[in-house]
């Protein structure tokens, strides 16, 4: 699934991913696809993140994507962010 | 508190008819303060202008509900001299109800997911919780180095737990209650530092930093 993402955009939601994440080591890796739950992305440290996804991206994420499938990795945000900057 | 310091009041409104007929009150169902409400505002006034804790706001900003607005024409001697309109900006309403607006609070059913609008036409959680950290962000850098103070709802206080303490402020679980307030402060660079958490009546006792 993540061979077709933008490899930098998915380097920038994990690091993004890092700064809300409650369970992670220093260090310690961050696959595309390990769910958000796992490395303890709360449900505001879940909006901390969409705050800054469309900070950092300069882009407005529309409610109806936003979604448990959509918050699931690295990887799912991805594919959602992509569709956006290419509709957009 | 001004210059190098940022101060943010956020106060809970004081309590409304809606709140006392369990009604589900947006932009139409609110119809402003009971009488409790309106005495619990003047408590708050009281307890302000004795202690000038915002006598130097030079920012005051609503939600755009009545029960907010009203609060703030009742407490507004006791903010920044006497002499500040406030602006109101639906940054810091309550969760929008949608088609629930004016309906019983017994009409609403509990969404399957905190992705998930409370009615149709109305707000999810993150919907509400992404748009009161951008109010209260904004407001933050509007303030810097003065004192704002802002009537709004519970649900836009918890989220500044968060959206201003980071996870400092976890274990802060506890509503305010109606008329009461969250006093926030920044110095220069450092970081927020919630320096008052309560009601009106505390004020007298002093500010002080309880928490964390």
């Amino acid at each position: 699934m993540t061979h077709d993402l933008d490899e930098k955009l998915l380097q920038r939601i994990i690091d993004m991913i890092r700064k809300c994440a409650r369970l992670l080591d220093p260090g310690e890796e961050v696959l595309p696809e390990r769910p958000l739950r796992e490395v303890g992305v709360d449900s505001f440290g879940l909006v901390d993140l969409l705050v800054m996804l469309e900070d950092e991206l300069d882009i407005v994420l529309p409610d109806d994507l936003l979604t448990p499938e959509m918050f699931e990795s690295a990887a799912t945000i991805a594919v959602a962010v992509t569709s956006v900057l290419t509709a957009g | 508190m001004s210059g190098n310091t940022t101060t943010i009041a956020l106060v809970r409104h004081a309590e409304s008819h809606a709140n006392v007929g369990h009604i589900l009150g947006s932009h139409a169902g609110c119809t402003g303060l009971s009488d409790r409400g309106r005495e619990q505002a003047r408590q708050l006034r009281a307890a302000l202008l004795e202690t000038s804790v915002l006598s130097n706001a030079s920012i005051a900003m609503t939600s755009r509900l009545a029960q907010a607005i009203e609060t703030y024409e009742i407490i507004s001697p006791a903010v920044g001299g006497g002499r500040l309109k406030a602006k109101h900006d639906c940054g810091f309403c309550d969760v929008h109800c949608g088609e629930l607006d004016g309906a019983a609070e017994d009409d609403l059913v509990l969404p399957e997911t905190i992705y998930s609008p409370v009615a149709p036409q109305g707000e999810s959680w993150v919907g509400f919780v992404r748009r009161a950290t951008r109010a209260l962000t904004s407001l933050a850098l509007a303030a810097a180095g003065s004192t704002a103070v802002v009537v709004t709802h519970g649900g836009v206080i918890k989220t500044s737990l968060r959206a201003y303490g980071g996870r400092r402020y976890h274990h802060v679980e506890d509503d305010i209650g109606y008329g009461a307030l969250a006093i926030w402060e920044k110095v220069v660079d450092n970081e927020w530092t919630l320096i008052f958490y309560g009601e009106s009546n505390s004020l007298m006792e002093g500010i002080h930093a309880p928490l964390p």
